[in-house]
């Protein structure tokens, strides 16, 4: 009994990393043995020296860890344990009545850090070109494995075993009507909600794809697809198909999966996890490698001093300093490892994804790495309640245009608030 | 014009002799190393146990001079070809009609 009550228990958080800590990853950085200079004038070949040389140089001498503290410390954050694993997170309560209960989840190589500058549009939207209506109440966790969170020991922690603990974390809050979002690693998180469909869960909305149609998944896995020669036939059509009606969508989602991190992260997070454990600047240029369009935002904002809307220097910098502090590379890359384990596991047995029927959202940014046809987003989400796509803003759109992506969770949501009540 | 032909096709001998503060830089760092947590599953990449046990020979079982004293003992070189170094190892035979051959690494 009294078990059960430590376990369910809210504490308050505070960050407060010591300051050898600080130095000793100041010395690493300014120690940094480096690649000579790339071959090619372009980043073809990867993240470039010069944008590297200058975040080094900017993060060992101008950075200060904290003015990010400083920033989380200012909201309200807590820990609490659920199915074995401390989970931290950010807990702002709009003075609004009637506030939207809204659980956010960040991706990789996010954290809530990309997340806090919606916290004000969000939760105080009289204050931020929105109405008392509104509102939210912002639940920002970490993900498993991730910034302050706890770092899984065992096995399972896919998206869906974390979508699980949200709910958890929802209940235990005292929501019981409550909506979800999220980008990336989020979106898979999300949809896992949705599927689940907990008590309490209105409807989600996504920045990201991370479900697929039929012949989309036909085009990207067929070969993995145990199959005889009729249904190998089925596939191949469906697969030509789809790159037919979407070929650019197509394209953009097929090289993602022959990118670099997207190969070694599902497949060997502890190989990878030495190096970026044991050096800031190559966990910095490991995170920087993400997606074509942000890497060229962030090497602007470096190099050239040019930074897109929150994409700044201080903000690039905090997140990877964070990564770096709580010595999460390793453990954040092992989602991709769980999350890519249940989903080949699923190819192989043939297993059709729980069908979803809550009201799903969903907004395509034009930076992302691919842009989610309309098509695509009906066949996944039969639901479909609200699709638009954003004039600005890319892969990490809450952190790059916090007041856009607030804008679009007001009228994402809006048809929801008076819902099942 | 004819000059620089001659000084690019020159063989020039080779040794390698690593200075002492190097080899403390690379004991430093091996023995600095932060780790990661232990990894969930076997199937995850290079184990944990693996790499500190590597590790820990590195810093203090491993004696770079003694591969030197080795790798010295060979006669090398260093040629330039098509605008790069090329070093290599040349062993010849001591037996007349000996057939040359060149093995490349990986």
């Amino acid at each position: 009994m009294s078990t059960v009550e430590t376990a369910t228990e809210i504490h308050p958080f505070n960050v407060s990393i010591p300051d050898e800590r600080l130095s000793d990853l100041r010395r690493r950085i300014t120690a940094a043995q480096w690649p000579t200079k790339e071959l090619v004038e372009d980043s073809s070949q990867g993240v470039q020296l010069a944008t590297m040389q200058e975040l080094a140089r900017y993060w060992g001498s101008d950075y200060d860890w904290r003015t990010t503290e400083a920033r989380l410390n200012a909201l309200p954050q807590f820990m609490t344990e659920i199915d074995g694993l401390d989970i931290h997170f950010i807990h702002v309560k709009s003075q609004h009545e009637n506030a939207l209960p809204l659980i956010i989840t960040h991706g990789w190589p996010g954290s809530v850090l990309e997340l806090l500058e919606v916290v004000g549009p969000l939760t105080d939207p009289t204050a931020h070109g929105g109405g008392a209506e509104d509102a939210f109440d912002l639940v920002l966790p970490s993900l498993p494995g991730y910034g302050f969170s706890g770092q899984p020991t065992e096995l399972g922690w896919d998206p869906a075993r974390v979508a699980q603990a949200w709910a958890e974390l929802m209940n235990r809050l005292g929501y019981t009507r409550y909506v979800a979002q999220g980008g990336d690693q989020g979106a898979s998180v999300t949809d896992a909600m949705a599927r689940q469909a907990p008590d309490g869960l209105l409807g989600i909305h996504l920045n990201w794809l991370s479900a697929f149609p039929q012949e989309v998944g036909a085009a990207l896995f067929g070969g993995l697809i145990p199959a005889g020669i009729f249904k190998r036939v089925v596939i191949t059509v469906l697969g030509a198909q789809a790159k037919k009606k979407e070929p650019e969508a197509l394209d953009a989602l097929a090289a993602l999966f022959r990118r670099g991190y997207f190969v070694e992260m599902p497949e060997h997070p502890q190989t990878i996890g030495y190096a970026l454990t044991d050096t800031p600047v190559g966990l910095a240029a490991w995170m920087l490698d993400h997606d074509a369009d942000s890497y060229e935002k962030i090497s602007r904002a470096f190099v050239d001093d040019q930074p897109s809307g929150g994409l700044t220097r201080d903000r690039i910098v905090g997140n990877i300093t964070l990564y770096w502090l709580t010595n999460t590379a390793t453990s954040s890359a092992r989602l991709y490892w769980e999350g890519f384990r249940t989903i080949f596991a699923a190819i192989a047995s043939g297993e059709k994804p729980a069908e979803l029927s809550l009201p799903v959202a969903f907004t395509v940014f034009p930076g992302e790495i691919f842009e989610a046809p309309r098509s695509w987003a009906e066949k996944v989400y039969p639901n479909l309640i609200y699709f638009n796509e954003a004039d600005r803003g890319g892969h990490f759109a809450a952190w790059e245009e916090p007041q856009l992506f607030a804008e679009e969770m007001r009228a994402a949501f809006r048809s929801l608030r008076n819902a099942g009540s | 014009m004819s000059s620089t032909a001659q000084t690019t096709t020159e063989i020039r001998t080779f040794t390698v002799s690593t200075p002492e503060d190097e080899l403390a830089d690379l004991r430093r760092r091996v023995a600095a190393t932060r780790w990661p947590d232990r990894e969930t599953d076997a199937s995850q990449g290079v184990q944990l146990d693996t790499i500190q046990a590597l590790a820990h020979y590195w810093a203090r079982g491993y004696d770079w001079r003694k591969f030197e004293e080795r790798f010295v003992a060979l006669p090398h070189f260093i040629t330039e070809i098509d605008g790069v170094d090329i070093h290599f190892i040349h062993v010849r035979s001591t037996h007349a009609d000996a057939l040359p051959l060149i093995v490349t690494h990986g």
